[in-house]
């Protein structure tokens, strides 16, 4: 399992690197620059002062190499060049928590409620709670998240006034960011819930169970909920990724000062070290919660295991 | 309409006692007591509603809680005005930091300085500061002036607008490194005068100009983090920025240092930095905002139906144009260029296309501009539309172009490019229209680009593009959008080069009679647009703020930096 992990992280560096890498060239050969991209008449002098201040007059590569070695050897990620005097790292410890407590609470709220609609939805296949929950879900999945920050904007600040309509601090702020960015997971992971818990509740083993006397409520909980879960796993591992970086609509629709908006907006502003910063810490988050359900799985799934073929050989060998 | 009458009144009140100072020349003209205009823009004084008046036009009692919430379209990039280039940053700085001087109302105002001489050569302006102090308690001196322009000559601030500046003695040659930043004509003679010297005559220095002070201590101890964090600076304005929210809020209270203070009536003026424009107009609806510009059909219909709220209809002093590439092939013919211009449908893009808040545009410069009062648009005479009207088939304009061009003589055979500087629906909406209408009238086959503005701006500059869709904010000074399209500059892409246009918008910098001065700019105007034809204009940029019938003291003049120093209200529902 170690000699897995630490496999698995070496792996990460290298994608983490190519990701990178790939990212420099790709945004250094867009047309435009971050000086084009604002109208600004400076004199040459000037211009090339500018610059040089983002070692933009440097060729390419000495650039490129220049972002490793500020990175390695000062920590930094660069200051953003569309927001002097702002490193890029500061934006991810400042935003990155708060698109992340919006973030968090969705995807939590969306996992376990989606988990229990699934599953009522499974229980009660083809009656009023399936079709209720299902309703649901394809609303959820339809509805684009701006349509539904719209809709719920107008009705609940404008119409009954009970948030306020946009700003960040109190616990009102976040009622309605919440409601629309948790229903699409939701809906997903009620649908998937659904169909696995199907699945399961065809198995022979749930009809021993409940032969066995067991009681319905654990029959789902020891059983079903366990055996069906995994995939709704598998999906959890992206989501955990994109809590960090935010929801660039509904940060801009509800004005929070999260991540989302720098990250979207970075490209159009051709803030080559944003974009750059932004994509590692992305990137990072990524293939770290890709790792993470991996080994989630292990302790959910007994019967998975993450050992090397060498050690499962060995093992093998022992017993 | 009452309510609007006494308003306007007592706005032009200040604007005749300031105005009263800002014409001194040599003579030094006390300033007036500053609590004197003061009160005259308080709702003192109702006027007696008239018979024909069904409106009620008494003007409530000034409400005791004084605060004021407005949109920031969207997130300053900096706060420090050495390198700030937005908009955005623009209208925070004008209410914490304090000009020297302001436009108020159309007019310059004296704000920072009480009052200025020039000399009689006019190539030095002495500046005389007010008693002012910065939020922190230390007074604001010539020294914090003179820092600006010092920090703003230094090549390595990267200071945008340098070119603005040349105006100022040697400012050139320090900011290509050819000088000492000591050698700038920038001469602190005490704590509470600033002089400036002058590369050449310059009556419009105080519109082309804005002389922002800098605190040296303050700005040396943060460094680059200057203005990029509401501590990272310190205000001497109006009002003091308490704090920044990136992305969500800025919010200031009233600076009590302040030379005006009692001018000031708002305690708390919040920016609400929402980029999205439901969500404005969200927040207009449920008065979260007590002003708000409104572009979108629907909603002016519906903000229009409610009697709380006052639509008021501004111009913002833009120009909307099709810049031709005078290098490319094609359009290096003037015929081409002119029958381009001549069937291009302003009147209709005005309506169907801007939605009539936009005017259409028949010259370079947008209404607000004006010299001594009178606008630039009006005494052009607007010659295009006399050729518009002499020339009914822009398509045998056309085909004259391509013969003297030695080209195929079938307009059926031309093919050119319109190249639009943006890639939303709003772009591709207009992009069309124009495609169509101009196929239509011209004959010839149009192709249609699309790009970010950043991709634009790039090739654009690099010469690759035929007809580009371009808008372009006014200055104050009408020489401002005039020195664009000189061959020195490299602003718009166009490359017009001609010495003639030049040698004219270079003396009319130094033209100190009005009269000729407004004469020379509607030449100016008159040869970019019909002789020369180097731009084709398309509107000029305007829109709709509704704002709160209890909110008054906004200036709407189109250049003011006034802020919302004199902004108040009254019967503002608690």
């Amino acid at each position: 399992m170690v000699t897995y992990i630490i496999k698995r992280v070496l792996y990460m560096a290298m994608v983490l690197f190519i990701v990178v890498s790939i990212t420099f060239f790709m945004i250094h050969s867009v047309p435009g620059d971050p000086l084009t991209s604002s109208v600004m008449n400076l004199p040459d002098e000037v211009r090339d002062n500018y610059y040089a201040r983002y070692g933009l007059d440097k060729p390419l590569f000495e650039q490129y190499l220049r972002f490793w070695k500020l990175l390695f050897t000062e920590g930094s990620l660069g200051e953003s060049i569309k927001y002097p005097g702002r490193m890029v790292e500061e934006f991810i410890l400042k935003y990155a928590g708060i698109s992340a407590r919006l973030g968090i609470i969705s995807v939590v709220l969306g996992f376990s409620v989606g988990t229990v609609f699934g599953i009522l939805a499974a229980i009660f296949k083809n009656r009023w709670p399936d079709y209720a929950v299902m309703l649901t879900a394809i609303a959820g999945v339809t509805i684009p998240v701006f349509v539904l920050a719209a809709v719920f904007q107008y009705f609940f600040t404008v119409k009954l006034q009970w948030f306020p309509t946009t700003g960040w601090g109190t616990v009102k702020h976040m009622i309605l960011p919440i409601a629309c960015m948790c229903l699409s997971p939701i809906a997903t992971y009620a649908r998937y819930m659904r169909s696995s818990a199907l699945d399961v509740l065809g198995q022979d083993y749930i009809l021993t169970a409940e032969s066995k006397g067991v009681s319905s409520f654990n029959v789902v909980k020891r059983h079903v909920l366990r055996n069906s879960i995994l995939p709704s796993i598998t999906l959890l591992g992206p989501s955990v990724a994109s809590v960090f970086t935010g929801s660039f609509v509904i940060e801009s629709m509800f004005a929070i000062p999260g991540l989302g908006t720098y990250f979207i907006r970075a490209i159009n502003e051709r803030d080559f070290t944003m974009v750059l910063g932004m994509n590692l810490f992305y990137c990072l988050l990524y293939i770290a919660s890709l790792l993470l359900v991996d080994i989630l799985y292990v302790f959910i799934d007994p019967r998975i295991r993450l050992a090397t073929s060498k050690e499962r050989r060995k093992k093998a060998h022992a017993e | 309409m009452k309510k609007m009458l006494s308003l306007l009144l007592a706005l032009m009140m200040i604007v005749g006692m300031m105005a009263g100072c800002s014409d001194s020349s040599t003579e030094t003209s006390e300033p007036e007591e500053p609590n004197e205009s003061n009160e005259s823009t308080e709702p003192t004084e109702p006027t007696e509603p008239s018979g024909d008046d069904d409106t009620s036009s008494e003007e409530p009692p000034l409400d005791e809680v004084q605060y004021y919430n407005i949109n920031l379209s969207e997130e300053p990039a900096t706060l420090n005005h050495l390198i700030n280039a937005s908009v955005a940053g623009g209208t925070i700085l004008t209410n914490i930091l304090e000009p020297l001087v302001r436009n108020e109302w159309g007019e310059i105002v004296p704000a920072g300085c009480s009052d200025y001489e020039i000399s009689e050569d006019g190539l030095t302006w002495t500046f005389h500061l007010r008693e002012n102090y910065w939020n922190d308690g230390v007074q604001v001196t010539a020294q914090d002036y003179a820092y600006t322009l010092q920090m703003c000559a230094t090549p390595a601030t990267g200071y945008p607008y340098a070119a603005d500046m040349y105006v100022i003695k040697n400012f050139e040659a320090v900011v290509s490194g050819e000088m000492d930043v000591s050698e700038l004509g920038v001469n602190v003679v005490d704590d509470l005068t600033l002089e400036i010297e002058l590369s050449y005559v310059c009556p419009a220095l105080l519109n082309t100009v804005s002389f922002l002070p800098l605190r040296q201590d303050v700005y040396e101890e943060w460094g680059d983090r200057y203005g990029s964090e509401a501590e990272t600076m310190t205000c001497c304005g109006p009002f003091v920025l308490d704090e920044w929210t990136h992305n969500s809020t800025l919010k200031m209270s009233k600076n009590e240092q302040y030379w005006d203070a009692e001018t000031v009536k708002l305690e708390d003026v919040t920016y609400h930095i929402v980029t999205e424009e439901i969500a404005r107009y969200n927040m207009l609806d449920n008065g979260s905002l007590d002003s708000l510009s409104v572009s979108d059909v629907d909603y002016i219909a519906r903000f229009s139906a409610r009697e709380d709220l006052n639509a008021i209809h501004y111009s913002s002093a833009r120009t909307v144009m099709m810049v031709f590439n005078n290098e490319d092939p094609a359009f290096s013919n003037r015929n081409v260029r002119l029958a381009f211009s001549l069937a291009f449908p302003r009147e209709e893009s005005a309506t169907y296309i801007f939605n009539d808040l936009n005017e259409a545009a028949w010259s370079l410069t947008p209404p607000p501009v004006t010299e001594n009062g009178v606008a630039i648009r009006d005494a052009t005479g607007e010659p295009l539309k006399q050729l518009v009207a002499d020339n009914p088939d822009p398509k045998a304009v056309l085909i004259e172009g391509l013969k003297e061009l030695g080209m195929s003589e079938d307009p059926a055979d031309f093919e050119f490019e319109l190249y639009m500087s943006g890639t939303n629906s709003k772009m591709h909406t207009m992009g069309e229209y124009w495609q169509q209408e101009l196929q239509e009238a011209l004959g010839c086959t149009i192709t249609l680009r699309y790009d970010d503005y950043a991709i634009f701006s790039d090739n654009c500059s690099n010469g690759d593009f035929q007809v580009g869709y371009l808008s372009w904010g006014a200055n104050a000074d009408p020489s401002y959008m005039f020195n664009l399209f000189t061959s020195t500059s490299n602003s718009i892409p166009g490359k017009h080069n001609n010495p003639e246009y030049d040698e004219l918008a270079a003396a009319v910098q130094q033209e100190l009679d009005y009269e000729k001065r407004l004469e020379m700019f509607a030449e100016l105007d008159n040869m970019l647009v019909t002789e020369d034809v180097a731009i084709c204009p398309v509107v000029f940029g305007g829109g709709i703020t509704f704002r709160y019938d209890y909110v008054y003291g906004v200036d709407e003049s189109a250049f003011t930096d006034a802020g919302v120093k004199y902004v108040y209200t009254a019967g503002r529902e608690s």
